[in-house]
């Protein structure tokens, strides 16, 4: 049975590693961005210089419309989805609560709780045996943060990942009789397009990975790793889970 | 780098499946067996068969000093380990508190969990680069009764595979920076010699399945892939996780 799979937020940093690992295990890949058009069309040429298939197709996970538009487009060209991963998101501005400005976190909710939610109720309308679909496994990229509620000036990021956490959990039996496997992987510290600015800092990077008991942080192929072998077939009893993969979690 | 992997509870269900497997991988394999002789034999003899290389290790990890020789003879045959998977446990008579015979639940704890723990200080004392070690991986076996305390007449076995899961987390913690990574798998129902009796009482099977989001139980075979792949280096940033195999947990 030939594997399609759309990689929301796969232009960087996890999406963009999944996407080229998935491509050497022989999946059709479709590649969401919103901005990185450059870096999405550069994915795809690697993994077409190796003989993989592979689109890059716009959209705004923020946005009902084009998430929509995303799956009849990716259907259109590569065939019935069978695989999902939900890495698209977004961090939004750190900062205390009562620093805290509503149109950013409406923003950050839209995209990582709401827009992610649409993408498996697409996924869910055309893999499930319900909608007459064959199955299928979604991943969906929550953080470690969902756990501990993050680090200082993260809450509203680790709660926009703890919906994501509870939301699979539900989602995930909801749709187990149905074919399709729904878990969550929760990555600690790893050096992204999200975090790279941030780990710049010398003095910071050094702070962060003292807090994590392996003392370092983690790299986008160790967390590709582990999406890829929860949308696997050896995971065929896993569904719901959530996955930590996060070098021990955090030093207490 | 050759790879030794030595299996409590390694003659029959989840522990014979990972050796037969893990044998096919290319580790040399020590199965450990307190009772079951003729299986263990038979494990040795699938693997063997298949190319492989593996021995077969008597002794009960509820006594100290049949632990202490295991690891000594494991050593001695195979060479240093790399790998461990504590999956020797018990589940014996179930009943409500009110019950409870003390020597049941402190054989029930000196197998599921002291001797556990004392299989990985074992461990520790030749994989941590602490003590002249190259590292390893270690893989508990808990149960998804640590998460929800178990169906009825269980909170004893639960309470085991709770003190599971959190040594779990602390001994990761501890070890991280050493080469070491330890992870929990929480198998929900699988058919084996452990839950063949319970299982096979009229009605439970299908009462059982009916509970699961997944309408089915687990395999043997299922459980054992994902303890390897946790074992393998693809799991290399991941530490100190509680993994759940369960088809989704349960009904609720």
């Amino acid at each position: 049975m030939s594997k399609t799979l759309l990689i929301t937020g796969g232009a960087s940093g996890i999406g963009a590693e999944t996407a080229r690992q998935a491509a050497t295990r022989g999946y059709a890949i479709a590649l969401n961005y919103r901005t990185r058009d450059t870096q999405a069309k550069k994915v795809v040429a690697d993994i077409e210089a190796k003989g993989g298939k592979a689109i890059a197709l716009p959209g705004d996970m923020a946005r009902e419309a084009d998430i929509v538009r995303l799956f009849e487009e990716t259907e259109k060209a590569l065939g019935p989805i069978t695989h999902l991963v939900n890495s698209a998101g977004t961090n939004g501005r750190r900062g205390r609560v009562d620093e805290y400005d509503a149109e950013v976190l409406a923003n950050l909710f839209a995209t990582n709780v709401t827009g992610l939610m649409l993408c498996c109720r697409e996924a869910a309308k055309r893999m499930s045996t319900k909608h007459g679909g064959k199955g299928g496994s979604i991943v969906n990229v929550s953080s470690m943060a969902a756990t501990l509620g993050g680090r200082l000036g993260s809450s509203a990021y680790a709660a926009s990942k703890g919906a994501v956490d509870a939301f699979t959990k539900g989602f995930a039996r909801e749709v187990a009789a149905e074919g399709i496997r729904v878990n969550s992987l929760r990555p600690g510290m790893v050096l992204t397009e999200m975090t790279e600015g941030r780990l710049r800092d010398q003095a910071f990077r050094a702070g962060i990975e003292a807090s994590i008991p392996m003392h370092r942080v983690g790299t986008s192929a160790e967390i590709a790793q582990a999406v890829l072998w929860l949308l696997s077939g050896e995971s065929s009893f896993i569904t719901g889970a959530m996955l930590d993969a996060s070098g021990g979690g955090y030093m207490i | 780098m050759s790879k030794t992997l030595l299996i409590t509870g390694g003659a029959s269900g989840i522990g014979a499946e990972t050796a037969r497997r893990a044998g096919a991988r290319g580790y040399h394999v020590a199965i450990n067996y307190r009772s079951r002789d003729a299986q263990a034999k038979a494990v040795v003899a699938d693997i063997e068969a298949a190319g492989g290389r593996a021995i077969a290790l008597p002794g009960d990890m509820a006594q100290e000093a049949d632990i202490v020789r295991l690891f000594e003879e494991a050593e001695r045959a195979l060479g240093p380990l790399t790998h461990l998977v504590n999956s020797a446990g018990i589940d014996p008579s179930r009943g409500r508190i009110d019950e409870y015979e003390r020597e049941v639940i402190a054989n029930l704890f000196a197998v599921n969990v002291i001797g556990l723990m004392l299989c990985c200080r074992e461990a520790t004392r030749r994989m941590s680069s602490r003590h002249g070690g190259k590292g390893g991986a270690i893989v508990n076996v808990s149960s998804m009764a640590a998460t929800l305390g178990g169906r009825r007449g269980a909170s004893a076995y639960a309470a085991t595979k709770g003190a599971v899961d959190a040594f779990t987390k602390g001994f990761a913690r501890e070890v991280a920076a050493e080469g070491i990574r330890v992870n929990a798998i929480r198998p929900g129902p699988v058919m084996t010699e452990m839950t063949e009796e319970r299982l096979s009482e009229p009605g439970v099977l299908a009462a059982v399945a009916a509970s699961l989001p997944i309408k089915r139980i687990g395999e043997a075979h299922e459980i054992a892939d994902a303890i390897l792949w946790l074992l393998s280096d693809e799991a290399s940033f991941i530490t100190g996780a509680m993994l759940d195999a369960s088809g989704g947990g349960y009904i609720i």
